[in-house]
């Protein structure tokens, strides 16, 4: 993706249709746009490994958690609340991660299934940690929410690798992976903790008395786009029932060229590295007939063609997935209408992008003091 | 807005405490686990390498100068299925689980045996007074 606001003609062609005639952004619309804006942000930071994240797109969802403040001596504190009340949050999570999904082409894929697992793990974990702080009063913030968040997701994820990509060998990865959760979850709940405590928008919503949840939304049915998701599947389940390594194989090579005529991004540099690094991981425990060994080291060709297969298997349903998905695909219902409403708003944002982003020096404070003026811009009640 | 103070709270404390335990008890009982034994095949035409408690079944067709012998991986058990020696012990010999323990087929130089991952079988192989 490029870097938001640095090319303008890009920016307009990417803008995607206004849903429905509505042209305020409800909560769960606006705070859609912002995780799929920072999920961009996130990609762009350099880390060691390409498909590593801080999560940053995990912030809006701990801001969401945010208690409101008493309105009045009268609130009890069972009744306590927090800016999003429980239906807008799990709207926002479908949206966090359909609207990903879209964006990355990556719907019919098992990236999807790792976004979903780690999403919902530490968003439930996330939320009653918001509800205990909310009604309980305890000595609790944002950062033992994301820390925990970030736990949770991280494990959920390495246990779905496990059955999924990864095999047996994947608990030497899960220190590292869990470690590094701790330290990202921390940093990103200490930074929501800090932003909402000085943050105008927040103390402004905070400060509401909780009403009536928004009016719901109402979509129309797009045949089109049902069609193009039952193509979809049934392409996917075809790929994954193919038993012959070389068919797989050959699908992959005809899917990245169908890619590139499409005019597709594709990233054969990223390709490769995934498919060795899933190949390498599943070497370990070696099986099947000793090919060479290096030392303590057996390379055996039945791990060989298993990693094989479940690296194909991985690039393929993404590669299928990014031909058959775009941002324009529409869903039926008030579910079609938010994603619809987040895409409004990430075009907005891609047009308005921190300031010292485009001068390559992103600080903390200078993303708080953007997104605080950015919530209270794309507000409805400003 | 001021200059950023991050602060932990009572609780987000006791969170972290509970997280970092968890990752350090896994990373001890990962990393120094000691390693699985595994089943080793030899013959002519190469040797085979299978983890002892691998969920998938195998048969393994291993040749030797007589013709190929059929070894069966199931279960954590290793057993000879067919081979074309004249006597057929190496069938009668049944299964084999264990590390150290061993089958083989003499005649067709087949050897089927389990062993720690580090390679040499360092248990006492028989003992005699």
């Amino acid at each position: 993706m490029r870097r938001p606001g640095s090319d303008p003609a890009q920016s307009k062609a990417q803008t995607p249709i206004v849903p429905y005639g509505r042209t305020e952004d409800t909560g769960v619309g606006l705070f859609g746009g912002l995780c799929l804006f920072l999920s961009a942000v996130d990609y762009l930071i350099p880390k060691p490994l390409p498909f590593m994240r801080l999560g940053l797109a995990n912030l809006p969802l701990l801001i969401a958690l945010f208690p409101r403040s008493a309105a009045g001596a009268s609130e009890k504190p069972q009744t306590a609340r927090m800016i999003f009340s429980f239906r807008e949050y799990c709207l926002l999570l479908a949206v966090k991660v359909v609207g990903q999904a879209l964006i990355t082409g990556s719907l019919f894929s098992w990236v999807f299934l790792f976004s979903l697992a780690g999403t919902a793990g530490s968003a439930a974990v996330m939320y009653c940690l918001g509800v205990f702080r909310a009604r309980c009063r305890v000595p609790l913030s944002l950062a033992g929410a994301g820390l925990c968040g970030a736990f949770i997701s991280n494990a959920a994820q390495l246990v779905l690798a496990r059955f999924l990509l990864l095999g047996e060998s994947v608990r030497y990865l899960t220190p590292p992976f869990l470690g590094a959760g701790i330290v990202s979850g921390l940093a990103l709940g200490l930074f929501a903790e800090a932003f909402c405590a000085q943050s105008a928008w927040v103390r402004k919503k905070s400060a509401e008395i909780a009403t009536a949840e928004r009016p719901r939304l109402s979509g129309r049915p797009d045949t089109r786009a049902a069609l193009v998701f039952a193509l979809g599947l049934f392409m996917t389940a075809v790929f994954l029932v193919i038993p012959s390594l070389a068919i797989k194989a050959a699908l992959l090579a005809l899917f990245f060229l169908a890619a590139i005529f499409r005019g597709k991004r594709v990233r054969p540099l990223f390709t490769l590295i995934v498919t060795a690094l899933v190949t390498l991981v599943n070497l370990f425990p070696p099986f099947g007939k000793v090919l060479c060994e290096l030392g303590p080291f057996t390379l055996a060709q039945g791990s060989l063609i298993a990693g094989i297969r479940k690296a194909v298997t991985l690039e393929g349903l993404f590669m299928l997935s990014s031909l058959m998905i775009t941002p324009a695909l529409r869903f039926p219902g008030a579910p079609g209408a938010y994603l619809g409403e987040s895409f409004a708003v990430l075009a907005r944002l891609n047009g308005r992008p921190p300031a010292d982003q485009r001068r390559g020096k992103l600080s903390p404070l200078s993303l708080m003091r953007w997104l605080d003026e950015t919530l209270l811009y794309n507000s409805k009640d400003a | 807005m001021k200059t950023l103070k991050p602060r932990l709270r009572v609780l987000d404390l006791v969170l972290l405490c509970l997280c970092l335990a968890v990752t350090v008890f896994l990373s001890l009982r990962i990393y120094s686990s000691p390693e699985k034994p595994r089943f080793v095949l030899r013959g002519r035409n190469g040797r085979w390498v299978y983890p002892l408690d691998r969920a998938e079944s195998a048969l393994v067709e291993v040749e030797g100068p007589l013709g190929v012998t059929t070894v069966q991986l199931s279960g954590g058990r290793a057993r000879i299925l067919s081979s074309p020696c004249p006597n057929q012990s190496c069938i009668a010999a049944g299964a084999i689980h264990d590390s150290g323990q061993w089958i083989a087929c003499l005649p067709n130089g087949v050897f089927v045996g389990v062993e720690s991952s580090g390679g040499a079988n360092r248990d006492i192989d028989a003992a005699a007074w």
